[in-house]
């Protein structure tokens, strides 16, 4: 019998959430035309992928049993990145 | 070994990096990268011509500064040589690649300055000089991250007591030279980011080894003060500079001659 | 088995002795550990770096030709991407299941999550090789345009990656098959697997960014 540790079943629920995070941005791309703004479903299209790289990091990558700076410091740079790319895409 | 000398080596390297980039940009004038590689030839020409004299110094300046990269890359080697105990491969890649590394700074600067030398000349020529100089400075990049990823490695494999270098700038040695390996897209493009005026393969390689040297230079200067409290009262003759011959012979070879003197000079 | 904290890892039930040099590892609320080791994040944020400069310059240059860029986008398949995307998550949660493994499961548990980690980039590694020789095929390569040479260049970055991560999983592989008593040090591991996570994440962000932006 295969017993799961806490860590690997919140992973597993990471997964999961990934997946639908996944398909979620399938569907907002697939209504694009009955958006309000292009803009707006871009920013949540990104905002979704730098969710995930943010679990990823999170649960994956053990960020949550790290030392606080180094938990704070890759949600910085998350935010950042999300914050720039999505500030110059809609700049343009 | 003479640490002294070592420091001295070390410390040319931090001396040598401003006058580099100063040299390159402001007498020169290639900084930011000039001419540009979408450039017709005519206004490729058209920069040599004006900037002659500013060409024939900056490089014939970095001609010699170049040579400058050689006792730092010694000093370096020394202390790799520590990590591995002997002359082993890892201290062998780098006096290798670091011979071969002066060369590659120098050629691309020898084709600019024979721009410079008769700018008069046909514009495909001198298209072609200035391409070979870029492409050679920037695309030709890949024995810097080797010596990286050495260092890096050897920084990594350190079982010593107290290590040579500390293991957060063995990983750096990694992430600095993917940086430096950006620089083979120049190839490839004429412009935008990955040309050799571009954001990526100028300003971010230009950048991440700029960051490396200068962090080079400061660990391997921490390495060989450590190296000299640990030798001190060891062996008086170091401080005053004075070299014993005998002990610069090859060691490791598996060939132990006297224990107390191996002993001695493992530092 | 008593769980008092969040991981204990103690020898595979059934074993009467812990495995040659295992290490037990404890996470509970008030001991924190960084995985691996700190200096393994100074280069995973030089990476990181790295990869928001590109991001940053692709949506930059997009923006000066929106046009060229939503035309040429066309070309790419998003089922295929999205088909990597899955891949990648799920190696990665292969990968983190192996490092888990390690104490708690045995050493066949984990050589079977790295395998399939390694399985998952392979068939990452497939479809990149379909999908570039669809395009070429069509006469679509770096030197098309300003998209595709973006396209190219950021995939083909993360794809070097990527295979630079399964060169440390067969290397972790091999390890395990050969000599099951010895552990693998944590530290290399846990690194290994950090890498690996990097190399989804960035895949996270590109494949929108590449394939869904509007």
């Amino acid at each position: 019998m295969v017993i799961v540790v806490p860590q690997l079943k919140k992973q597993a629920i990471a997964w999961v959430v990934l997946i639908v995070g996944g398909v979620a941005s399938w569907i907002l791309v697939k209504n694009e035309n009955t958006a309000a703004s292009l803009h707006l479903l871009v920013a949540v299209l990104l905002f979704i992928a730098f969710a995930k790289v943010y679990l990823v990091g999170r649960y994956f990558m053990h960020l949550n049993t790290a030392p606080a700076g180094l938990h704070i410091a890759f949600t910085a740079y998350v935010i950042g990145t999300y914050a720039a790319v999505t500030g110059i895409y809609l700049s343009a | 070994m003479n640490t002294r000398v070592q420091l001295i080596c070390a410390r040319l390297g931090l001396i040598f990096i401003l006058p580099f980039f100063a040299a390159w940009g402001l007498i020169a004038g290639m900084i930011p990268p000039r001419p540009a590689p979408e450039l017709a030839k005519s206004e490729v020409a058209k920069f040599y011509i004006e900037n002659e004299l500013g060409v024939l110094f900056g490089m014939a300046i970095l001609l010699w500064l170049s040579i400058l990269v050689a006792p730092p890359l010694a000093a370096l080697t020394l202390q790799v040589k520590r990590i591995e105990g002997e002359f082993g491969p890892l201290t062998l890649i780098l006096i290798i690649c670091s011979g071969a590394l002066i060369v590659t700074f120098i050629y691309p600067e020898l084709f600019w300055i024979t721009g410079a030398f008769r700018a008069d000349r046909s514009p495909d020529a001198i298209m072609v000089l200035n391409d070979l100089g870029w492409l050679g400075f920037m695309g030709v990049g890949q024995l810097f991250v080797l010596i990286q990823f050495v260092v890096g490695f050897g920084t990594l494999r350190d079982k010593q007591q107290s290590p040579v270098f500390p293991r957060w700038f063995g990983y750096s040695c990694f992430g600095l030279g993917i940086g430096v390996g950006f620089g083979t897209l120049v190839f490839f493009f004429h412009e935008g980011p990955f040309a050799w005026n571009g954001l990526v393969s100028f300003w971010l390689v230009a950048t991440e080894f700029g960051i490396w040297w200068i962090l080079m230079c400061a660990m391997v200067i921490r390495a060989i003060n450590r190296q000299a409290s640990k030798e001190k009262g060891h062996d008086k003759k170091d401080r005053a500079g004075y070299v014993d011959v005998q002990e610069m012979s090859l060691e490791g070879d598996g060939y132990r001659e006297d224990p107390t003197k191996e002993a001695a000079s493992q530092t | 088995m008593k769980l008092n904290t969040e991981e204990v890892y103690e020898s595979p039930p059934g074993s009467a002795t812990p495995l040659h040099g295992a290490v037990s590892i404890e996470r509970n609320a008030t001991s924190r550990r960084v995985p691996g080791e700190p200096g393994l994040w100074v280069f995973l944020f030089l990476d990181l770096s790295a990869f928001s400069l590109l991001f940053a310059a692709y949506v930059y240059y997009r923006g000066q030709q929106p046009d060229l860029f939503e035309k040429s986008q066309q070309a790419l398949n998003p089922v295929l991407g999205s088909v990597n995307m899955f891949l990648l998550i799920t190696s990665s949660l292969l990968v983190a299941a192996g490092v888990a493994g390690i104490k708690f499961y045995g050493r066949n548990m984990e050589r079977a999550m790295i395998g399939g980690a390694l399985a998952c980039g392979t068939g990452f590694s497939i479809i990149k090789i379909i999908e570039y020789g669809q395009k070429s095929s069509q006469g679509l390569t770096p030197l098309t345009n300003d998209f595709f040479m973006h396209y190219y260049v950021l995939t083909g970055i993360h794809w070097i990656h990527l295979m630079i991560g399964m060169g440390i999983l067969i290397f972790f592989y091999l390890r395990v098959r050969a000599s099951p008593k010895t552990s693998i040090g944590r530290t290399f591991l846990e690194g290994g697997a950090c890498y690996w996570h990097m190399v989804d994440l960035v895949w996270i962000v590109l494949f929108p960014l590449l394939y869904l932006l509007k």
